[in-house]
């Protein structure tokens, strides 16, 4: 099946680039000045648990040369979600915002 | 207004500002085809100021601020430099400036949160601080990959006469002999004394944010904050690149 397997590499090539913003693939100069408190992994499943998710849901294995590349990591993106906005801002559902700018 | 109040205030426009500001640069960004992991992350920010905009606000309130909206000069809420450059050089502009911000602001919140005993105002200080660290990293990575994109060179040429006027506000700021000092309870929200405030911001400039041009190649080495004073002075409050207006 061509299309799914071309489908399946543009999903694990976005993956590995998603994945990447939560898990400290970047340059870090003095994140660590900031983010001594930061739970920004806390919820990230470690790579030997990603890597057995794999295998589990017959994802390409190490023959394929497609074993390296993550899963696209959907907690990543749950921001996006309504259910991903912090609860104090979820409480201005449906009112006129705090703040006005002038349209004249 | 009280000072506290003030504060506050002045922040949570701030913040919202920001959050227009990397929006506006984010389009740019992906008009750019940079990577979506950048994409990404820049639309994390803008969440994240939306965020830092709100609380700031409800901390503005809580101290005895006006629950009303808060007022905001739309011409504030866009990019105001290199108005008709190319969109690739009005990205680096963008990306520069927000890394200045960003280094600064670290530094700020790292001081606001030591002096903070109020719960809210803790609270607030500590959610800005967190994301303001993962924000400077974002800002000097989309520098990077902006270098990538248009070329080492290029991007050199653009930066070097502009860093000076990004960092205008710390480098330009000229304290009164006497400045007013804040009693305790007001340092208890959050507040930072005019004369150590100014004094990190200047301190940061000079060991953070410059080293990182240097690293870049985007600033040579024996440039100093007074070299780049000198700059300023000589733009006049002109940005560079734009002719001062024309007189009668």
């Amino acid at each position: 099946m061509p299309s799914y397997r071309a489908h399946l590499f543009v999903v694990l090539g976005v993956a590995t680039n998603l994945i990447g913003c939560n898990s400290g693939w970047y340059s870090d100069e003095g994140l660590d000045e900031g983010l001594d408190a930061a739970p920004t992994d806390a919820t990230r499943p470690d790579a030997a648990a990603d890597a057995g998710a794999d295998a589990a849901d017959g994802a390409p294995d190490a023959t394929d040369g497609e074993a390296a590349l993550p899963r696209l990591d959907w907690e990543a993106l749950a921001f996006c979600a309504p259910e991903g906005v912090p609860a104090g801002l979820r409480a201005w559902r449906g009112r006129p915002g705090p703040f006005q700018v002038d349209r004249a | 207004m009280n000072d506290v109040q003030r504060t506050w205030f002045r922040q949570a426009r701030t913040e919202y500002t920001a959050a227009s500001l990397v929006a506006e640069m984010t389009h740019w960004l992906i008009r750019l085809g940079v990577g979506p992991d950048l994409l990404v992350r820049a639309t994390r920010v803008v969440s994240d100021e939306v965020r830092h905009a709100t609380i700031c606000r409800e901390l503005y309130v809580h101290v005895g601020g006006d629950p009303g909206p808060v007022a905001l000069n739309p011409r504030a809420l866009a990019h105001a430099d290199d108005p008709d450059a190319p969109t690739h050089l009005r990205a680096i502009t963008a990306a520069g400036e927000l890394a200045c911000e960003e280094s600064v602001a670290l530094t700020v919140f790292r001081m606001r949160l030591e002096n903070a005993r109020d719960p809210m105002a803790r609270e607030v200080c500590e959610v800005i601080l967190r994301d303001e660290a993962t924000h400077r990293v974002f800002a000097w990575d989309t520098l990077d990959a902006l270098t990538a994109l248009v070329g080492q060179e290029a991007t050199r040429a653009w930066v070097r006469p502009r860093i000076a006027w990004w960092l205008r506000t710390y480098l330009g700021a000229k304290l009164r002999p006497v400045e007013p000092t804040f009693p305790p309870e007001d340092l208890a929200f959050g507040l930072i004394d005019r004369r150590a405030h100014w004094a990190a911001m200047r301190q940061t400039v000079e060991a953070q944010v410059l080293p990182r041009f240097q690293s870049r190649g985007l600033l040579e080495a024996e440039a100093t904050p007074a070299m780049l004073i000198a700059e300023l002075e000589a733009l006049g409050g002109v940005p560079p690149g734009r002719s001062p207006p024309a007189t009668a």
